[in-house]
């Protein structure tokens, strides 16, 4: 028998094609300065992905597995695998430029971690068995943890790696012990067979092992009890990572908590166990998330709270596996992400490019951005509206519509009516930056006294521009996302 | 339970306490590397060889190593006698009373041994090799690009560069 089929290299093309990608751009950093042509290099490689990513489709089936069931290639391991490589491909629109003025030296070095850490996600959210799932993580997690340490000169940047750094690998510690106790009761590593044999065990050992793998995808989606890495190690990264790690890595382990909540703990027995304990994260992910964020100042802070506070939505369609709540995460994650993203896209446009000044993203460099740059402000007013999931054609209001009305439907109408309750107090924040865009009369405010602004580069202007346009089309025609995604569940 | 495995059991156990009584950190540090090794013998009589060998080549050689290289290079003092305070005490009664509870879990507690290979392979280098290659090829190959973020990550965070950028000249 042959070890390795062609069949199993097509299956991870676009891994491979990231990994080509990852270790030419070390070679290619030695013989050139430039700095677009490390940015364009590192785009192609991420566009040939994922026009593999694509191609995938047709040979996905229910359940299929590569690699000695090693990897899935199944439609919800291609679905994330696309939104992976579109948000990392917008990030490093982002990033040119831009990461260079935010004290990053070594741009081959970051251009190769970030390529690295985009592998990482997708291992991470095709794992068939958990240790292929844990190197995926610790992958993404480990070049992570030096993209946010990249500005090397920066306090702040070092402070922020070093936390994250720590925390996530004491969380990661914790998963692995799960992993083991799990491989130790089931006697297998694969996530789908290891749920029979989970299921029907009386050994008090399936409840710890449940909640440790629990803690490990809580930190990494940053929900409450372990959320407080996320304001400091999101503030002090230069923001093209923090917009990465609120977008792109979340979605990673969002898609990864999902497979094995439903995988391995699928059965009734087990979704017993971990569903009282989801049912507070989620809740208190929300109400904690939206409650501090409404004191930020900082956008990239606020930004950050209310990353913290999505989550706690998303994690209610947890509990809804039969009743919708499947597609309404896969929505959900893929129109925070565009919304997420278009919204550190102007953030990054108005903030101070110094940003070792202590006031670069402060909210008072928001003011009258309605009169000085009126499309980049009618953008931001966008973003910030879905975010808040306010008026009807945009496409945060229905991400909430779905996940609510699954949790309706699971019976959790406590959880429902928490999340609507916290989703109008968020209304605060993000109207609050709309107010000072646009209602502060030109004697109060200070925009005088600021820098005029730069003018916008052309890639800046595509990914607020993408985000943008995705957001009011899956507003106004949800059906395009919404039918995709409820295929994917069905081939679950 | 053969002799081996009392004596081994005494050596590690009287080593680990050796870890926490003994006053000088080097003198901690040399019990530890003890420790390690009983460790490794355990490993031994279980049949796993390689894990034997690759717990002494990484714990009592390389990262022992290091953390006697650490001490001498802080030069740290002899530690004075601190009362334990109210607060580590508590701390530390939690979790070692955890520590019980899941340790009281974990014995008697039947562990599946279906996907286990027979005994007298298991654990042998070249089993481990040939599963190595072919049902975890995958993960193994991944844990290439593991260990090139981590190197390529330290370089660049070690890299001493001006605090004028290199090429870019973007800052102004």
């Amino acid at each position: 028998m042959e070890i390795i089929s062609l069949a199993d290299l097509y299956s991870i093309s676009p891994l491979l094609f990231l990994t080509l990608g990852a270790f030419g751009i070390l070679i290619v950093d030695v013989f050139s300065k430039e700095s677009w042509l490390r940015a364009s290099y590192t785009s192609i490689f991420i566009l040939a992905a994922l026009s593999f990513a694509f191609q995938l489709a047709d040979v996905a089936a229910p359940g299929k597995t590569a690699f000695w069931d090693a990897i899935y290639v199944d439609s919800f391991s291609i679905y994330f695998q696309v939104l992976i490589l579109v948000g990392a491909l917008l990030t490093v629109m982002l990033s040119h430029g831009r990461i260079a003025q935010e004290g990053v030296r070594s741009l081959g070095e970051f251009y190769a971690l970030f390529l690295m850490s985009t592998i990482g996600a997708i291992i991470f959210v095709s794992a068939a068995e958990m240790v292929t799932l844990f190197l995926g993580l610790e992958i993404m997690s480990m070049a992570l943890y030096c993209m946010c340490g990249s500005a090397v000169h920066s306090k702040d940047s070092a402070e922020s790696a070093l936390k994250y750094f720590f925390l996530g690998s004491f969380s990661s510690a914790f998963m692995l012990f799960g992993i083991a106790l799990m491989y130790g009761v089931s006697g297998t590593l694969s996530l789908a067979e290891s749920a029979a044999v989970l299921s029907s065990s009386n050994s008090g050992l399936v409840p710890i092992a449940v909640g440790f793998v629990l803690i490990g995808f809580v930190f990494k989606i940053g929900a409450v009890p372990l959320h407080f890495w996320a304001p400091d190690v999101y503030q002090g990264a230069p923001t093209t990572v923090t917009a990465y790690m609120a977008c792109v890595v979340k979605a990673a382990a969002v898609g990864a908590a999902l497979r094995v909540l439903w995988t391995s703990f699928g059965s009734d027995t087990l979704f017993g166990i971990w569903a009282s304990a989801v049912w507070i994260i989620a809740a208190l992910t929300m109400v904690v998330g939206n409650l501090v964020a409404l004191r930020q100042r900082s956008l990239k802070r606020m930004l950050a709270y209310s990353s913290i506070a999505h989550a706690g939505y998303i994690m209610v369609a947890f509990l809804a596996p039969h009743q919708g709540g499947g597609s309404a995460v896969l929505f959900y994650i893929a129109v925070y992400t565009a919304m997420t993203l278009g919204a550190f896209g102007v953030v990054l446009a108005v903030a101070s490019p110094h940003s070792s000044e202590p006031d670069a993203d402060d909210i008072h460099r928001f003011q009258r951005l309605g009169y000085r740059n009126p499309v980049l402000a009618g953008c931001m007013t966008l973003f910030l509206l879905s975010l808040a999931g306010l008026p009807p054609g945009l496409a945060g209001l229905l991400g909430k519509f779905y996940v609510f009305n699954a949790a309706v439907q699971a019976n959790y109408v406590g959880l429902a009516i928490i999340g609507v309750l916290c989703s109008a107090v968020s209304c605060y924040y993000y109207l609050r930056v709309i107010v000072a865009m646009y209602f502060i009369p030109k004697e109060e405010s200070d925009s005088d006294s600021l820098a005029p602004l730069a003018p916008v580069s052309l890639p800046f202007a595509g990914v607020i521009g993408i985000c943008a346009v995705a957001v009011v089309t899956l507003g106004l025609f949800p059906s395009i996302l919404h039918d995709g995604a409820q295929f994917v569940i069905e081939n679950f | 339970m053969n002799i081996f495995f009392i004596l081994l059991s005494a050596i590690a156990l009287s080593s680990a306490l050796g870890v926490i009584l003994m006053r000088n950190p080097i003198h901690s540090a040399l019990c530890l590397i003890v420790n390690l090794v009983a460790i490794a013998g355990y490993f031994a009589l279980l049949n796993a060889h390689f894990l034997a060998l690759v717990q002494i080549i990484v714990y009592a050689g390389a990262i022992m190593v290091l953390v006697v290289f650490v001490l001498m290079l802080l030069n740290s003092k002899l530690e004075e006698q601190k009362s334990a305070g109210l607060f580590m005490l508590v701390v530390s009664s939690v979790f070692a009373v955890m520590f019980i509870v899941h340790m009281s879990k974990i014995y008697g507690a039947e562990f599946s041994t279906s996907g286990v290979a027979s005994a007298s392979l298991q654990g042998t280098v070249a089993n481990l090799g040939r599963v190595l290659f072919t049902q975890y090829v995958f993960s193994f190959e991944a844990s290439a690009v593991l260990l090139m973020a981590a190197i390529v990550g330290a370089a660049m965070l070690a890299k001493t560069t001006p605090e004028r950028p290199r090429g870019d000249g973007e800052r102004v």
